[in-house]
């Protein structure tokens, strides 16, 4: 096996492959893939189509399809979760103080006056996949941050096993996809609250080996303001930051777009996040502010 | 003689004195009218239904009653493709306590 870490994305990226030889083709792939979605989804670069389509003013904007097709997971997330992981919250996060990559936001002074305001929802934006087309109503705008990063390691992973056919695990910022062959026992990830923590951190260690798992947490992309600080996860019902019921929820999936849509929505929908989780048979780790830690059936009690 | 012409002297002052009074009761009339209309000018300007309007419509919060949403339908665990709603479906094996040192950590970013 063989790895490398590196940054992307505004966050800690990591690559490992079970054939060494595979791994210089799959870093050239891993940072293609990350490229592209920074390019297409992201808010801060003043040349991502993201921003171009959020400055529409209301009009049809004909955008590529890496972007649609992180538009149509967006909105896919959306709708199973009944809005509670929603891809319009991008005004509110930038009216709160997020207008800017994180390690400038973290940075600030804490004078910043934040607002918060309530936008129109997901099922406003007008998609044409025969067009490849998106409009969105005039003053919303689009945060693709609770699912692209899951996106783009999914697809990293899936085009890495594609290419070389070597098992491999891509981990955006904690967001973790894994394909094909594994390691004798799968793949093993240390769960923390924050997916910077050294590999010997405190924390359960669990083998995967399919689909993905993601972290979702309030404890780590947090910024001061002159109204307290706050935190990434919005409640799109109140456009405020989600109340604080758990610190951190993982949850494994058949890919990590899955997993990421439920930890985040899990974060947001607070205390009911268990039996929501256990209905849908997902395997979840919970964990409370003040430290108790809440396990669906199918995740592994020894790893609790 | 001299008598009647004071007494006549006295009647034309008085006579000026209630004209001028009547002439400063109607100008203080006249202005207490004027001054009623700037100030109702005023308040209405101040009450003016757009604004009243849009300070509220940058700052109102959607009240935090909030709903629970409806639960996914439940799915036969082994669906390892996404499926096309968006749900997320269970992986094809559980997470399962691990043997090998971490190579990754997982955790809020």
């Amino acid at each position: 096996m063989k790895s490398g870490v590196r940054h992307a994305l505004g966050t800690t990226s990591f690559l490992a492959v079970t054939d060494e030889s595979a791994f210089a083709e799959a870093s050239s792939l891993f940072d293609a893939e990350i490229d592209a979605v920074d390019r297409a989804c992201s808010r801060f670069r003043d040349d991502s189509e993201l921003v171009r389509l959020n400055a529409a003013g209301g009009r049809p904007v004909h955008i590529g399809p890496l972007l649609f097709e992180a538009i149509e997971v967006a909105v896919g997330a959306a709708r199973a979760t009944a809005g509670l992981v929603d891809p319009t919250i991008g005004r509110t996060l930038r009216l709160a103080g997020y207008d800017r990559t994180f390690s400038l936001v973290r940075a600030r002074d804490g004078r910043l006056r934040p607002s918060f305001v309530k936008d129109p929802d997901w099922e406003t934006i007008e998609l044409d996949r025969e067009r490849r087309t998106v409009r969105l109503p005039k003053n919303v705008e689009l945060d693709l941050g609770a699912t692209a990063k899951a996106l783009a390691a999914d697809r990293a992973a899936g085009a890495i096993f594609d290419r070389t056919c070597a098992g491999v695990l891509v981990s955006l910022g904690g967001d973790v996809a894994v394909a094909g062959e594994t390691p004798p026992q799968g793949w093993s990830i240390r769960i923390a609250d924050d997916t910077a923590a050294p590999l010997d951190a405190d924390g359960p260690v669990v083998a995967v080996a399919t689909g993905g798992l993601a972290s979702s947490g309030t404890t780590v992309r947090r910024w001061a303001t002159s109204d307290g600080e706050l935190h990434h996860i919005v409640d799109p019902r109140t456009g405020h930051p989600a109340d604080a019921h758990w610190r951190t929820v993982t949850v494994a999936a058949s890919s990590c777009v899955g997993a990421n849509t439920a930890s985040t929505a899990s974060i947001v929908l607070g205390e009911a996040a268990t039996s929501w989780l256990t209905a849908l048979r997902l395997p979840a780790r919970l964990v409370r502010y003040d430290g108790e830690v809440t396990c669906t059936p199918s995740w592994p009690a020894a790893a609790a | 003689m001299e008598k009647e012409t004071t007494h006549h002297r006295a009647r034309t002052a008085r006579d000026d004195g209630l004209r001028r009074l009547r002439r400063l009761t109607g100008a203080a009339i006249a202005a207490a009218v004027g001054l009623s209309g700037v100030f109702a000018g005023i308040a209405a300007t101040a009450t003016h239904p757009r604004r009243a309007v849009r300070v509220p419509r940058t700052r109102t919060v959607a009240p935090r009653t909030l709903s629970a949403p409806a639960l996914p339908e439940a799915r036969a665990p082994g669906l390892e493709a996404p499926s096309q709603s968006g749900t997320p479906t269970p992986p094809t094996v559980s997470p399962a306590p691990a043997v090998n040192p971490p190579v990754a950590v997982s955790g809020g970013s």
